[in-house]
């Protein structure tokens, strides 16, 4: 599969779009958190979103062209989301300059600018998937887990490498942040399981929704588990666990933000397997 | 707006491919770059079982999501007969066209890095003459003319079991099939 550039593009978009809503949260949240640690993850924000827009330039066969990609902004969903992301990866650099040079008059309000920009991005990507002539991305599972994908980041990156104290109340938010976010890439994996189980009218459709199906529950089961533990039961069970003990985060629980990250790939791949591997006609 | 069509006669149609080659030839296509491409569908149960074949470019569709969709603008509809053309040389590779065309008429080229299609043989057309994949049928089951006048043929249909509903692009070709592969 040649869709190792958009995975990386709308995988860095969705974590950098969290981390721009959590560094935000922690500009207007009274904290006592490691300063140092938030610092990171504020001058973080713009290499991860200008990684990711790079890495969609290797999507291109011609990338020295991208710039054309901006030529039909009326009616092309991939112009919108080509803009949006610039945009966002723009924004991105202001907001990590003010995290690095330690300003922080204009930082909440450029901050929560850049968190808009990067959610309206985020959306955009998905809507370029939801065509009415491909009928297994053409439903709500995708924008709710590239949406699921934001908010699950926005919660783990900073109670996973932020030693927030437990009787905080922005640890409070983030934990809740990051169930909220892994409930919702469960229900994305439930919904895609569910579009692919009920295809739309017509025997060509019906025939290669019962083939993606097919491959989804044999070949694709294992990487769908992987997927859906990591990125979603992980997580969860990581924040109910913290919310209940009261505990700092141990060293284990660092790891448990790489891995929901290495799943949010595993699925991202997923749906592009489910998307492309069966072409029409 | 005239709208200039194909007619493919499935009934006629052997599964040489030759159209393919054809078309292959005069685009010079790279190697899986099928600008116009042959499928053979099954359908039936034991003992009433058939098979057809279909030979499909691209549609020209009148509702084309292509053009919508592309955000280079590489593509165009051409206003005096339909035709859909698009220009590789604005083309800038994102594929996006391959994944919403819901017939696969868009082609790929990894080595040339840009997106061909059937145009139609619009210089031969312009010339009085007729598509290289018409005038290679050796089955005489592929022929080219006004929609208009094609829809109107008693067998001429878009609506196959094996196909995307037409609905999503109102495409401009029309096929003659047998019965059992009526539907879709």
């Amino acid at each position: 599969m040649s869709e190792w550039p958009l995975i990386a593009f709308t995988t860095t978009l969705q974590l950098s779009c969290g981390l721009a809503l959590a560094t935000t949260l922690y500009d207007r949240v009274p904290r006592k958190s490691n300063e140092f640690a938030v610092r990171a993850l504020g001058i973080s924000i713009f290499p991860i979103a200008a990684m990711g827009v790079l890495a969609s330039l290797f999507h291109m066969g011609r990338p020295l062209s991208a710039w054309r990609a901006l030529l039909n902004l009326p009616t092309s969903r991939l112009s919108i989301e080509v803009l949006l992301s610039g945009l966002f990866a723009i924004a991105a650099l202001a907001y990590s300059w003010l995290w690095k040079i330690r300003r922080k008059k204009g930082r909440f309000g450029l901050g929560g600018a850049v968190s808009l920009i990067g959610l309206a991005a985020v959306v955009s990507s998905a809507t370029v998937y939801m065509a009415p002539t491909e009928p297994a991305w053409n439903s709500p599972w995708v924008p709710i887990s590239f949406l699921g994908a934001a908010l699950l980041f926005c919660g783990l990156a900073p109670v996973s490498m932020t030693d927030l104290r437990p009787d905080e109340d922005l640890r409070r938010i983030f934990l809740v942040t990051t169930a909220s976010g892994a409930a919702v890439i469960l229900v994305s994996a439930g919904l895609m399981v569910v579009r692919l189980s009920a295809p739309p009218a017509g025997e060509f459709a019906s025939v290669r929704f019962h083939e993606i199906l097919r491959w989804l529950l044999s070949r694709g089961s294992v990487p769908l588990g992987i997927f859906v533990m990591l990125a979603g039961v992980l997580p969860m069970a990581f924040a109910f666990k913290l919310w209940t003990s009261g505990k700092p985060v141990g060293r284990m629980g660092r790891l448990v933000f790489p891995a929901a990250l290495a799943g949010a790939v595993i699925g991202r791949w997923l749906m592009y397997a489910v998307g492309t591997k069966f072409f029409p006609f | 707006m005239k709208q200039i069509a194909f007619y493919v006669d499935a009934t006629k149609c052997i599964n040489c491919k030759t159209c393919e080659i054809a078309c292959k030839d005069v685009n010079n296509a790279a190697l899986g770059v099928r600008i116009r491409k042959v499928r053979t569908f099954e359908g039936g149960e034991f003992p009433n079982v058939f098979v057809y074949n279909i030979s499909m470019s691209c549609n020209h569709c009148e509702d084309p999501v292509c053009v919508k969709n592309c955000p280079a603008r590489a593509y165009t509809k051409r206003p005096e007969d339909g035709v859909v053309l698009q220009n590789p040389d604005a083309c800038i590779g994102c594929r996006n066209c391959t994944w919403v065309c819901p017939y696969g008429a868009p082609q790929y080229d990894p080595g040339a890095g840009r997106v061909r299609k059937c145009n139609m043989c619009v210089g031969l057309i312009a010339k009085g003459e007729d598509p290289v994949c018409v005038t290679a049928c050796p089955m005489r089951a592929i022929e080219v003319g006004s929609l208009e006048e094609i829809a109107r043929r008693v067998d001429a249909t878009i609506s196959l079991r094996d196909l995307p509903l037409p609905g999503l692009t109102m495409p401009s070709c029309r096929y003659k099939a047998r019965r059992e592969a009526s539907g879709g």
